[in-house]
């Protein structure tokens, strides 16, 4: 897995030991210290790691990376999980084997509400994803 | 008799925070300028689509202001940013972004009934074009980033608003809250806790925004929907098993009251109403539950003051609403 921070080189410590977790996000060697310490200031906006233990807010995007080991801390108290799945800004639409898992619902749905036209409308985009990405179940 | 999902799910709500990655987030937005450019970006990435009003707060009248809060198109956060803050809203009025709110961005829509797939659709293609005007800010490993870690990742949460009304006299909700906790979901009054017992409407929503996918979110909401209107539906046939003649005398009686009142509070009459909902869903009373609800909103100061078209006193907002009402309900209770 590639280092969490620097995004460039491999990781590899498990960064597991300061947030109590198992096999959460792995660094390299030279983003190691920065990792586990942070930084006490984000450069970019001048946000106080006391500033967002007063507002439980952040002060800007870059603060997230600025105070790592606080971020990792709030993402286990606050969540369940710890790594985004998801919509990316630059893909726009929907992932294709997730439309069809949409597609298939809202069919169903269709079905049972007896809105049998659009269920053929849409049946017809699912035969089209079919071609594109082959019909077999993904997991 | 109507469908029954359409009589247990009012409606959905979804929304997706969203950052522009370039400033500070709002609470931190000290210069106009860039809030100025803020809005006007995301005014202009959404006038291609759609006919959307940009209502700038420090700019807009407090009636209007009233009127959009109360119809949900923003939220009392956006008031605490007043001089920075603006709402884009479409010509339906079922589709808003709040611009610096806790957020840069809070895109919404509310569709009646149970619709999540049909509010992220429109949605995520609102939320497209704004991606395409202004990068966002977004970490490859924490996902869309939002001033509080709690929206982090896809930013997204979906709501329903739900009509409970045996689940509630029955004594099922406290379980049924357990339940929806357990899977992750929060189960409270649509008017604040402690709200229930009026309107028998509720709020359910879902909190995890980090290592989901939006797809699995709305799929899961809309799972455990179709089982709360199953529960429900059958929640109302034992209730009417159990004293059919009760509920046809709440139902009338309620009817029976708002059609010769004279004067009605908002109050009264979201509890007539939902006595009178209740004996239309069990098909006691001929009616239209979703047109009754579209009237309990029609019905809100802000929206009687907006028809008037002048400002009201108390006592004239209780007799249009009773005037009203009354008309109303000659159209919708065949
Ligand atoms: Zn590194
Ligand atoms: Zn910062």
């Amino acid at each position: 897995m590639r280092c969490c921070h620097c995004k460039k080189r491999e990781g590899i410590y498990e960064i597991s030991d300061f947030v109590g977790e198992q096999a959460l996000v792995m660094v390299c060697d030279e983003c190691l210290d920065y990792v586990l310490v942070g930084l006490e200031s984000c450069p970019t906006c001048g946000y106080r790691k006391e500033d967002y233990e007063r507002t439980g807010l952040m002060g800007c995007a870059d603060c997230y990376r600025a105070f790592l080991p606080l971020t990792m801390r709030e993402t286990l108290r606050l969540q369940e999980k710890t790594e985004h799945k998801g919509k990316k800004p630059e893909e726009g639409n929907f992932d294709l084997v997730e439309e069809r898992s949409l597609l298939k619902e809202r069919i169903e749905e269709c079905i049972r509400l007896r809105k049998f036209a659009k269920a053929h409308e849409l049946s017809k985009r699912l035969d089209e994803i079919n071609r594109l990405i082959g019909d077999k179940e993904d997991e | 008799m109507m469908e029954l999902s359409e009589t247990v799910v009012l409606s959905t709500r979804v929304r997706l925070a969203r950052n522009f990655a370039a400033y500070p987030f709002p609470h931190r937005l000290f210069d106009e300028a860039v809030a100025r450019t803020v809005i006007r970006t995301v005014y202009d990435a959404l006038s291609g689509l759609d006919d959307f009003t940009l209502y700038r707060l420090a700019e807009t009248d407090d009636e209007t202001i009233k009127r959009l809060l109360e119809n949900n198109l923003i939220s009392p956060a956006l008031l605490s940013h007043k001089s920075i803050a603006a709402a884009i809203v479409n010509a339906e009025e079922t589709v808003s972004v709040m611009v610096n709110e806790e957020d840069h961005l809070r895109e919404q829509c509310i569709l009646p009934g149970s619709n999540v797939w049909g509010c992220y659709e429109l949605l995520s293609g609102i939320d497209d074009e704004i991606s395409k005007s202004a990068v966002l800010a977004y970490d490859e490993h924490f996902g869309y980033l939002t001033a509080c870690p709690t929206n982090i990742g896809t930013g997204l949460r979906c709501s329903l608003m739900l009509f409970l009304p045996a689940l509630t006299k029955n004594g099922l909700i406290p379980s049924l809250k357990e339940k929806m906790s357990r899977l992750g979901m929060v189960l409270r009054g649509a008017h604040g806790e402690g709200s229930e017992a009026s309107g028998f409407l509720y709020q359910l929503s879902i909190e995890v925004t980090l290592g989901v996918s939006e797809m699995k979110i709305l799929s899961e909401v809309n799972n455990v929907a179709l089982k709360i209107i199953q529960f429900e539906g059958e929640e109302r046939q034992n209730l009417f098993a159990a004293d059919s003649l009760s509920l046809q005398d709440s139902a009338l009686r309620a009817f029976g009251i708002l059609t010769h009142c004279v004067l009605l509070s908002y109050e009264e009459m979201i509890s007539l109403m939902a006595d009178l909902k209740l004996g239309v869903a069990l098909g006691i009373v001929k009616g239209d539950v979703p047109a009754l609800e579209d009237l309990s909103g029609a019905m809100l100061d802000t929206n009687l003051v907006m028809r008037e078209g002048k400002p009201l006193t108390e006592r004239e907002l209780k007799t249009k609403r009773a005037h009203y009402v009354k008309s109303a309900l000659q159209d919708i209770i065949g």
